[in-house]
């Protein structure tokens, strides 16, 4: 019984050396695939620039970013889809038409999405009061309209794919504690991630009323209306908000509803004070959002199962020297 | 960083990082970090040279590359520092060498086989310092967990416990796999305080459970969450993978589930409003990231919900859906059907929240697994508030009984299930051992001492003497009426299963010899009670006996402040039967919001010397901001135990030189502390001058002579067969014992008196910290009437204490709050700034309560403000 437990042990603890000198390197290995695999789907860094000169590496990264998107505007004026020559191949304008998911025509829109930018848009709204009248309302170029959630993804998935250059590739892994730390660091990028694509943030009235990049629309939106595009999953969200000065007594307290439903709730712009009249909202699907989604989701199970594996050795003893 | 003096350690700031690449490329720190001088002039390319090695002696790897800071300060000549702290907890302090421009020049020219090494100034973890403590703090059941004889230093940890207060007992999983069951205040006294009987083998009487291989994860008694449950029942999970379901009273295992593929985690128990077969079961958690609800009823698994690819985080019930809610860790909802055991759906993203805050609204006690010390909290939250309830309920009926001096009949009152005392245990992390903290509820052990029909006799005023032994009986009878028949039929039988049991628990503590050790004990229990079954029982189910009185003792024996009053010690210990603690104790606050401040064990070390303690400054103003005067109710001490923690052999001054020093520490720490600590004290000692020979002495020596064998057994297992003899014993003895109950009751006023007035005289101001003021007077009005009275009685001593000058302060400091109609001609202002009247002081302290008149109008307004 004992010769057999010691045996056991013996061999759980052979395991565990192999699971830290090849498993784990084997998976960071998989988990870098992936992750770059999803991060040629952004508007990104190139990986490939070395750790060596961090500082000049920001500067270029600055640059670089700066460059891209130039050379974004440029080519979405000249030729939308002639992006191939670019390093980073899959991140490409590209056109979307926005339908409304219960048919009402009341909007309509075609937008073209390169990376976390809404470059172009033409926009067509029913107005509220005067519906046979529409409004149409362009994003040009120029002040493209900023996907702030596709730009925190990207910059949460470039943490995770630093943190396994410098952490993962080269590293001679002998606890398992070391392990489950960088594990838990990586899915905590990771999560942020995905989160920022799957759990809008939730915005009040005011905070949307005020919304900088409203500026973006040319000619400017009539005064009674808000839009807002959020990503949800691996949809493209416009929302729009018709607002009428609101009458009655004023309500308790601003609430931050949830995005879906804001009919009704008020709010106050100085002195005045609007209630949301209306509410309408267009989506289209985004077929390479729903390719990040899921590159994430495995990343994250990747990791998952990893950290399992080695608390399993943590728990009997086969950590122990 | 400025001048040029920084240039260079901008220089050195440049290259640490790359070393620290270094380590991290490898990712085990070699203990070296490397300090480099780089050339003078910043602009030319000097390549980087090595002078000096900074060496950290620990060589344990650790999980994650460790954080350095420069610290570059001018209150002394040279203050450069570099300063490292690890994953292990540990923070190391290099002093820098100062090298000069020529210096460095010289070192450049020499060639080195091995660099100079530097050792740093100052290298300490917390667990230094735990290790450096002369006298540990003890385990909760230390002294049942030696592992074997060999090593008697060797503890065997505990890893789940829980505390059943209904039957006052604790119940404890080790890491071995077993499961001990002690009475909770005796294990307490047995390692807090010095008695004779605490070195005596397998005391306290405890029961061994054995079933687990392997430690144990968790423990829940399913009948205190909701009474649906049957009351034997313990189910404990471990990390065998198994879920163990046992008998509480026969100690029997009574089944084992074995359907989850990882070891459990955690067991939680479903709302009442579930469906029927539901509400047979519990939940249990595995590390395999399943949950499954187990049927005690069946003794089989009603639901087996196991495709989660995340760590479960929570758990939420819809039990008008029949809906079992998991979220994961990666924020995903799983949806199961309970009756069913499909899976419904699978949510992400805001979605998932939604149904998570839905759960909230219609049920509000769901099951959240939280870190460690929020779920303390949050147990505490959940089970103290009702206690209160309880208690303010019972102490108002108390305090009308006793204000119109009508002794409260035995039959009328129930046996009082509310909790004075608390177990929690502890854990600082997942992977720690469990640390336990008692919590003890002043106005409840107040309303137990005066509702409590079990006491012993001699605790009893006389009138009711005869009355209660008669009801005791029966009650004695009616307990354990169900139970006798069988008892009796099956006699013989009992007594094999009896030596049996003995037996096991003994090899519990002594497997090496347990032959010996069962044969003493057998012969024990053969002596103690030759004719009857029925005490026999009792002892099989861990004799629950007095809790009230123990519980007091506990309770008085740590917060009587030894050590200043010899005379009033050897009071406490020959008539009041206290006993001294071992150490000394730990006070803390626990506020009604849910917090706790604790001091932790190690701070005397540091009060020897003439300084205040640093460890208890922190404390101070967390408490003050967090516990208002009516929140924190609760005094606790704190017992600890963790792995590393072994009991060093007594040394024989110890004791007493840690008595000497208990009183020092504590009461400087913060106002707060020092009021509740008064309060509680002086307002039990009271209670118990109220009633006649109110000694844990008496009771212990009453009961000795009794029972011959068992020196402390509390007097309340006196049984039907020695009836006869004991009431006449009892009775004759407190006839003899009428002067005797002066002194007692003289010792306890004198006790109370230590507390209330000599002890700032005693202590001196730097070691005291007087008794906040508004907390007092937010008690004046106090709804138990002893609470009351020794508020009242600490106020005013503390009125006095401060003179006519602190008094004028308090009063211009809650000036500005006062209502403006009062009329100048009566205002307090002039009334207080005459100074003292000496009569009127002397009248409040007599507790007079309501402040008849004049007496307390300063109190009173300070009450209304507060309120």
């Amino acid at each position: 019984m004992a010769d057999e437990e010691a045996e056991e042990l013996a061999s759980l603890r052979e395991e565990f050396q192999w699971v830290l000198k090849y498993e784990v390197h084997s998976v960071l290995k998989h988990l870098r695939e992936v992750l770059q695999e999803c991060s040629k789907r952004f508007l990104l860094r190139s990986s490939e620039t070395k750790l060596q000169q961090p500082v000049l590496r920001q500067k270029l990264e600055i640059l670089d970013d700066f460059l891209k998107f130039r050379a974004c505007m440029l080519l979405t004026r000249s030729d939308i889809n002639s992006s191939r020559h670019w390093k980073i191949s899959h991140v490409k304008a590209e056109k979307f038409m926005l339908s409304s998911a219960n048919g009402s025509d009341n909007i309509k829109g075609v937008i073209t999405v390169f990376g976390d930018n809404i470059c172009h848009a033409d926009i067509t709204i029913r107005l509220h009061r005067h519906a046979n009248q529409s409004y149409r309302t362009f994003i040009k170029e120029d002040i493209p309209w900023k996907l702030q959630q596709v730009q925190d993804a990207g910059n949460h998935l470039q943490c995770a794919v630093d943190f396994i250059a410098l952490k993962g590739e080269h590293t001679d892994f002998q606890t398992a504690q070391e392990v489950i730390t960088l594990m838990s660091e990586l899915m905590v990028c990771l999560q942020r991630a995905r989160n920022s694509l799957l759990s809008p943030k939730k915005y009040s009235l005011e905070e949307l009323y005020r919304n900088k990049s409203m500026r973006a629309f040319n000619p400017p939106l009539p005064v009674d209306s808000i839009i807002n595009f959020y990503v949800h999953h691996n949809k493209l969200v416009m929302s729009t908000y018709y607002l009428t000065p609101a009458q009655g007594p004023r309500p308790q307290k601003p609430s931050v509803t949830s995005i879906e439903s804001k009919l009704g709730s008020t709010f106050e712009v100085g002195q005045y004070r609007y209630e949301v009249a209306a509410q309408y909202q267009v989506e289209c699907a985004v077929p390479w959002l729903n390719d990040v989604i899921t590159l994430f989701t495995v990343a994250l199970q990747t990791c998952q199962q990893l950290k399992d594996k080695i608390a399993v050795f943590d728990v009997y003893g086969a950590n122990a020297v | 960083m400025r001048s040029s003096e920084s240039k260079r350690l901008l220089g050195k700031n440049d290259v640490i990082p790359s070393a620290n690449f270094m380590l991290i490329a490898n990712c085990i720190p070699d203990n070296l970090d490397f300090r480099s001088g780089i050339g003078k002039k910043p602009g030319t390319n000097v390549p980087p040279f090595l002078y000096c090695v900074l060496e950290v002696p620990d060589t344990t790897p650790l999980a994650c590359s460790p954080t350095m800071s420069f610290f570059y300060g001018r209150r002394g000549p040279y203050l450069k520092l570099l300063l490292r702290g690890d994953s292990n907890g540990r923070v190391t302090v290099w002093k820098m060498p100062e090298v000069s421009e020529k210096e460095l020049g010289f070192l450049k020219q020499e060639q080195f086989d091995t660099y100079p090494v530097m050792l740093p100034t100052v290298s300490t973890s917390l667990s230094d310092l735990w290790n450096s403590l002369e006298v540990k703090p003890p385990g909760i059941i230390d002294q049942l967990s030696v592992k074997s004889n060999q090593h008697p230093d060797e503890i065997l940890a505990v890893t789940a416990s829980i505390y059943l207060p209904m039957q006052g007992r604790l119940v404890c999983g080790r890491e071995d796999g077993s499961i001990v069951i002690v009475p909770a205040t005796q294990t307490a006294i047995v390692q807090l305080l010095q008695g004779r009987h605490t070195a005596r083998r397998g005391w306290p009487p405890h029961r061994i459970l054995r079933g687990h291989r392997g430690k144990v994860n968790c423990l829940m008694y399913p009948f205190q969450e909701s009474s649906r449950y049957e009351p034997q029942y313990l189910v404990s999970g471990g990390v065998d993978f198994s879920v163990c379901l046992w008998d509480l009273f026969t100690g029997s295992l009574i089944h084992t589930f074995s359907v989850h593929g990882g070891e459990i985690t955690q067991i939680l128990v479903p709302p009442d409003m579930c469906n029927s077969r539901v509400q047979t079961c519990v939940c249990s958690v595995a590390s395999d990231h399943s949950v499954a609800l187990l049927s005690l009823r069946d003794r089989k698994c009603a639901m087996l919900a196991g495709r989660h690819l995340f760590p479960v985080r929570n758990i939420k019930w819809r039990p008008a859906d029949d809906f079992l809610i998991v979220g994961t860790n990666d924020d995903t909802v799983y949806v199961w059907q309970m009756e069913t055991g499909h899976l419904d759906r699978i949510v992400h993203g805001s979605t998932a929240i939604e149904i998570l805050n839905a759960c909230d609204e219609t049920l509000k006690a769901d099951e959240v697994m939280l870190s460690p010390a929020q779920s303390i909290a949050q147990s505490l939250k959940r089970r103290s508030l009702t206690p209160l309830k309880n208690a303010a309920h019972r102490s108002i009926i108390a305090a009308a009984n006793q204000a119109l001096g009508i002794q409260t009949s035995t039959g009328d009152t129930p046996k009082v299930a509310q909790n004075s005392l608390m177990i929690q245990p502890i854990r600082t992390n997942t992977k720690d051992y469990d640390s336990h903290v008692l919590f003890f509820d002043t106005e409840a052990l107040i309303v137990q001492l005066l509702t409590d029909d079990n006491l012993i006799p001699g605790i009893i005023t006389p009138q009711s003497t005869a009355n209660l032994t008669d009801s005791q009986k029966a009650a004695e009878k009616h307990t354990s009426s169900p139970k006798l028949a069988q008892k009796v039929a099956g006699f013989i039988k009992k007594e094999i299963e009896k030596l049996r049991d003995d037996s096991s628990d003994e090899s519990g503590s002594e497997a090496a010899s347990a032959t010996p050790e069962l044969k003493r004990k057998s012969v024990m229990t053969n002596k103690e009670d030759p004719k009857n079954q029925q005490r026999k029982s009792k002892n099989l189910t861990l004799l629950e006996s007095n809790l009230t009185l123990d519980i007091s003792q506990l309770f008085m024996s740590s917060l009587h402040a030894w050590g200043l009053d010899r005379s009033l010690d050897e009071i406490c210990l020959t008539k009041l039967g206290l006993l001294k603690p071992h150490s000394p104790v730990c006070f803390g606050l626990f506020s009604r919001g849910g917090h706790m401040s604790l001091m932790l064990p190690g701070w005397h070390k540091f009060v020897k010397p003439e300084e205040p303690p640093p460890k208890g400054k922190p404390v101070d103003p967390m408490q003050e901001m967090k516990l208002s005067a009516r929140e924190a109710l609760e005094q606790k001490r704190s017992a600890k135990d963790s792995l590393e923690q072994k009991m060093s052999p007594k040394k024989p001054g110890i004791g007493e030189k840690s008595s000497r020093a208990s009183h020092l520490g504590h009461w400087e720490l913060s106002r707060a502390v020092t009021t509740q600590h008064l309060l509680s004290v002086i307002s039990v000692a009271n209670t118990l001058m109220s009633m006649n020979n109110a000694s844990f002495l008496l009771h212990s020596v009453v009961a000795k002579k009794k029972v011959r064998h068992r020196s402390y057994s509390h007097g309340i297992a006196i049984t039907t067969t020695a009836d006869s003899d004991s009431d006449d014993s009892s009775d004759g003895e407190l006839a003899d014992m009428t002067p005797q109950q002066a002194q007692i009751k003289q010792g306890w006023s004198l006790l109370a008196a230590l507390h209330c007035v000599l002890l700032p005289d005693l202590l001196g101001s730097e070691y005291y910290k007087p008794p906040q003021l508004e907390m007092l007077a937010r008690r004046w009005q106090d709804r138990c009437l002893e609470v009351r009275e020794a508020a009242q009685a600490l106020l005013l001593a503390e009125l006095r204490r401060i003179g006519s000058e602190g008094r004028q302060d308090v009063v211009n400091r809650w000036a500005h709050y006062l209502p403006n109609y009062v009329d100048p001609t009566l205002s307090i202002m002039t009334h207080v700034a005459q100074g003292p009247d000496p009569d009127r002081i002397s009248r409040g302290a007599d507790g007079q309560s309501d402040g008849s008149g004049e007496d307390s109008t300063d109190m009173e307004n300070e009450e209304e403000i507060l309120s």
